[in-house]
């Protein structure tokens, strides 16, 4: 046994310094990508465009280079394979580095994918273990997804984050959501309820986020407005911080702006006597008072209770829209069947291959939406302009 | 651990037995009773030994003659000459009733410390030690008295262990002045101090200090039998001992405590430890030493509680930063990239850009550079100290990095980590050997690599014993009593009772809570 110890201990010295480099991989020795863009070609064929960064000119502060500011500070390679991973493996040929998935911000989705049916281009970034499920996921419209991604932003010099930030921005516009790699999975994998994708188009400088896509499957089926985003936001009981635009309770020509402090939503199932399901959705609002254009004193009861009442209109109709926009193109995403899954299993077993064409479409939903306004800003009343 | 043992065997091989032979003649052979023999002997013994004097003078209207034999400068010459020349040479009452010996010891001699001796060899070491030996013609008796010269440094405070607030004092090299500064603060007849004599050559004196009630016997007990047991032929720093009495002959974590602070060994003889003091070393050690103490440091019980809690916390995050941040940095740059956030892998991707090396060997290549710098800082005279801080920061950490040569990054990572392994001084040795390992296993395995050596450090310690106490008290095994002075320090009048791993059971009380009563308080 003795004899045998310096040979295991040479095995084990051994073992840490030649394998040294199995799996390695140096941060020096990979190409960091910020944003991916899956497009559709009219032969079906992928093409899957890559930005990758150069982190010297991209580092906030400019680092050593000093005045380098208009070097340009990232490049975006695509190329067209059958498949979403030979694509990108076939942009080696081009790029010097491996490129690594993980640090990407957001993939971009061609219209065409979507509405061909995501599934397929997004298995690879599921399958693979470099890739993070926080990426968002965004649905080009008007232009292809590369064109966003080739987008050079004055402000930010990693396009990529810079469409990431634009995109959890929807919190406070509440006119799009912010959906995660790992979500779109969730969404495509569960019964009675639908992926809704926010869109992103290209306006003059600078991209913008507004409005949604809404699937059925993993097809495109139709198109929210930011309304429509906002209604369905409030529905599904995401926290916003958003405002809303309401009529003076005095006069109605004038506008008033809430902003939202606090929302709950609660959705409940009933049952008509055939047996139908009938759905009701309890939403709960916090609210301040952020602008007014009129100056009516704000401390009368009457004033305020009539400015509620406008709200939860103006919240009701926007849910409304957005459930008959989406009945009409038969998409869940509200997860109605999800929830009749969740009461009455049988029930949803007999009926959900049907579910979204026959049923969905014509059932109920009731819609109640309680505001409380809790506070008028720092002025009582505006300013009496003499 | 055979093998070690093997290897030990085979490379520390120890001849003793003729030495010990002859040890044991000398020390049975009598002072002979006439004075010329004795001198004869002596001078044999002193042979080209230019410093050894020899004073003979008469004693009484007997004429008794006498012989004073002494180390010069080691003896303090006005002592010597006051106390016990003067008397003996001035003496004309002849009292012939009792003999010449107990005439001197009761009635001449005037030094406060003399002692009998019988054995040759015994005087010959009392005299080696600073005492002046008195040899008197015709009896085989000779005196030892003490008027060994005080030393040269005086009590001041030690460059090792600086505290703001509390005692500023520290050992010395001498011997006495070391245990007095332990008997100033505990004036107790409980408090014991055994002298042994140590190291064939040197016969280093060594005293082995503990409160007798308050260590556990057993382990008293153990420290004089390791003691005992130590056969080596010199013993010229504490550190020496410290080698001998481990627990484990190799061991790579410090074992025994080290202080140079009265007031922290005193704390320590309180809590039920064992000091060992050696003539000659500043240093005094503590056993059993625990993980825990090289947390502990005297301000976090002077001061405030919740400070001192912090500070506890503080350093275990330094430990903790000192060995794994260098492994850490080098695990996520070459494997887990995916961890990063990802600003931070942008900033640090730019400063890795064109650096020619990996990670791990620009990791390696720092620390080595900093360990040269430290070594060097050591090391050098002072005076020149100054250059070698200006050579490390400027030319090497500075220039690197603008060269690309290093990525800044790494000059944070190893400057930080050096910095906090400073922190825990008992552990800082050991924190640089961890720090490349660790770096080592993070190069091959990754986060993997670190968990595996993690696993092996632990299961080391946890294995580990200290004279019978577990080296991890009070965390493994877990003795909550006893976390009342771990990574938390509670006030001091919440601190009831000595440690359960190491005081004595019967001796445990420490405190009887805060003496201020709740009427006290109202008032």
């Amino acid at each position: 046994v003795i004899k045998k110890i310096p040979l295991s201990l040479l095995t084990i010295v051994m073992l840490f310094i030649l394998t040294g480099c199995f799996g390695a991989k140096d941060l020096r020795e990979v190409s960091i990508s910020t944003a991916f863009a899956i497009d559709r070609e009219q032969d079906g064929r992928y093409t899957v465009s890559v930005q990758i960064i150069k982190p010297s000119a991209a580092q906030a502060s400019g680092g050593k280079g000093g005045g380098g500011g208009d070097e340009k500070s990232f490049l975006v390679v695509s190329n067209t394979e059958d498949t979403v991973f030979a694509a990108l493996r076939g942009m080696l040929d081009r790029v010097k580095d491996k490129i690594f998935y993980s640090s990407a911000q957001v993939i971009v989705i061609g219209e065409g994918v979507a509405k061909a049916g995501v599934g397929d281009a997004i298995d690879f970034l599921l399958r693979d273990h470099e890739t993070q499920y926080r990426t968002l996921v965004a649905v080009a419209k008007g232009v292809t997804a590369k064109e966003i991604i080739e987008q050079k932003f004055e402000l930010s010099k990693v396009p990529g984050a810079y469409i990431q930030g634009t995109i959890k921005n929807s919190i406070s516009t509440g006119f799009t959501q912010e959906v995660m790699l790992l979500e779109v999975a969730r969404e495509l994998a569960t019964q009675g309820r639908d992926l809704c994708l926010p869109t992103i188009t290209k306006s003059g400088d600078t991209t913008k986020t507004a409005g949604s896509v809404v699937f059925l499957e993993d097809k495109q089926v139709g198109l929210l407005d930011n309304y429509e985003v906002r209604g369905f936001l409030f529905a599904t009981g995401e926290k916003l911080n958003t405002i809303i635009e309401v009529e003076s309770p005095t006069d109605a020509k004038k506008k008033m702006n809430i902003e939202i402090h606090q929302n709950t939503a609660k959705k409940k199932l009933e049952w008509t006597e055939e047996g139908k399901p009938v759905f009701s959705i309890d939403i709960k609002v916090k609210a301040n008072i952020s602008e007014q254009s009129d100056s009516t004193d704000m401390e009368e009861d009457e004033f305020i209770k009539k400015l509620e009442q406008n709200c939860n209109k103006k919240i009701k109709d926007d849910i409304m829209a957005s459930i008959k926009k989406c009945q009409s193109c038969n998409s869940d995403i509200f997860g109605f069947g999800a929830k009749v899954f969740d009461k009455n299993p049988n029930y949803w077993k007999d009926t959900k291959e049907k579910w979204n064409n026959e049923i969905y479409p014509n059932i109920d939903v009731k819609v109640d939406v309680d505001t409380k306004i809790l506070r008028t800003g720092l002025v009582k009343k505006s300013l009496n302009i003499q | 651990m055979s093998m070690l043992d093997k290897f030990s065997k085979k490379f520390f091989v120890k001849s003793k037995k003729n030495d010990q032979e002859q040890n044991q003649e000398n020390i049975e052979e009598k002072i002979p009773k006439a004075l010329a023999d004795v001198k004869q002997r002596l001078k044999q013994e002193f042979e080209l030994c230019d410093d050894f004097s020899i004073r003979e003078i008469e004693f009484g209207k007997q004429k008794a003659k006498l012989a004073i034999m002494f180390i010069e400068g080691f003896t303090d010459k006005h002592v010597l000459s006051q106390n016990v020349i003067e008397p003996i040479i001035q003496y004309c009452d002849d009292n012939k009733e009792i003999t010449v010996v107990e005439q001197l010891e009761k009635n001449v001699i005037s030094a406060s410390d003399i002692a009998k001796l019988s054995s040759l060899q015994e005087s010959i070491d009392a005299i080696l030690d600073g005492n002046a030996v008195l040899y008197i013609d015709g009896s085989e008796k000779a005196f030892k008295v003490g008027v060994r010269a005080p030393e040269k440094r005086a009590v001041e405070q030690p460059d090792t262990e600086v505290s703001i607030k509390g005692p500023r004092e520290g050992f010395t090299e001498n011997l006495k002045t070391n245990t007095i500064l332990l008997r100033r603060k505990i004036k107790n007849t409980r408090f014991k101090i055994e002298e042994i004599k140590l190291g064939e050559q040197t016969k280093t004196n060594v005293v082995i200090c503990y409160i007798q009630g308050v260590a556990k016997d057993e382990i008293i007990d153990e420290v004089r039998k390791r003691l005992s047991k130590i056969k080596t032929d010199a013993i010229l720093a504490t550190g020496y001992i410290e080698q001998y009495i481990q627990d484990d002959k190799f061991s790579v974590f410090p074992m025994v405590g080290n202080s140079e602070k009265p007031d922290k060994v005193a704390a320590k003889l309180l809590e039920g430890r064992v000091a060992i003091i050696a003539d000659g070393t500043p240093t005094v050690l503590t056993v059993p030493f625990l993980f825990v103490e090289t947390i502990q440091v005297p301000e976090d019980y002077f001061g405030e509680y919740y400070f001192g809690t912090f500070s506890r916390l503080l350093r275990l995050l330094a430990l903790f930063i000192a060995i794994y941040l260098p492994a850490g940095y080098v695990a996520l740059t070459m494997f887990h990239q995916k961890i990063i956030p990802f600003n931070l892998m942008i900033t640090m991707a730019a400063a890795r850009q064109g650096i020619p090396f990996s990670s791990f060997l620009e990791a390696l290549f720092m620390i080595i550079v900093f360990e040269i710098l430290r070594e060097a800082g050591i090391r050098m005279p002072r005076a020149i100290g100054q250059a070698v801080s200006i050579v490390g920061a400027i030319v090497l950490g500075d220039a690197a990095v603008s060269a690309g040569i290093a990525s800044a990054p790494i000059v944070i990572i190893t400057a930080l980590s050096g910095i906090c392994s400073f922190i825990n001084p008992p552990l800082m040795k050991i924190n640089t050997i961890l720090r490349i390992v660790y770096l080592i296993a993070a190069n091959a395995l990754g986060i993997l690599g670190i968990t595996i050596l993690t696993i092996v450090v632990f299961t080391y310690l946890c294995n580990k014993r200290v004279f019978g106490v577990p080296y991890l008290t009070p965390f493994s095994p877990l003795t909550t009593e006893d976390l009342k002075d771990s990574f938390i320090v509670v006030p001091i009048w919440a601190m009831l009772s000595r440690p359960k791993a190491i005081a004595n059971d019967n001796n445990r009380v420490r405190t009887k809570g805060k003496s201020l009563s709740k009427e006290d308080e109202d008032l």
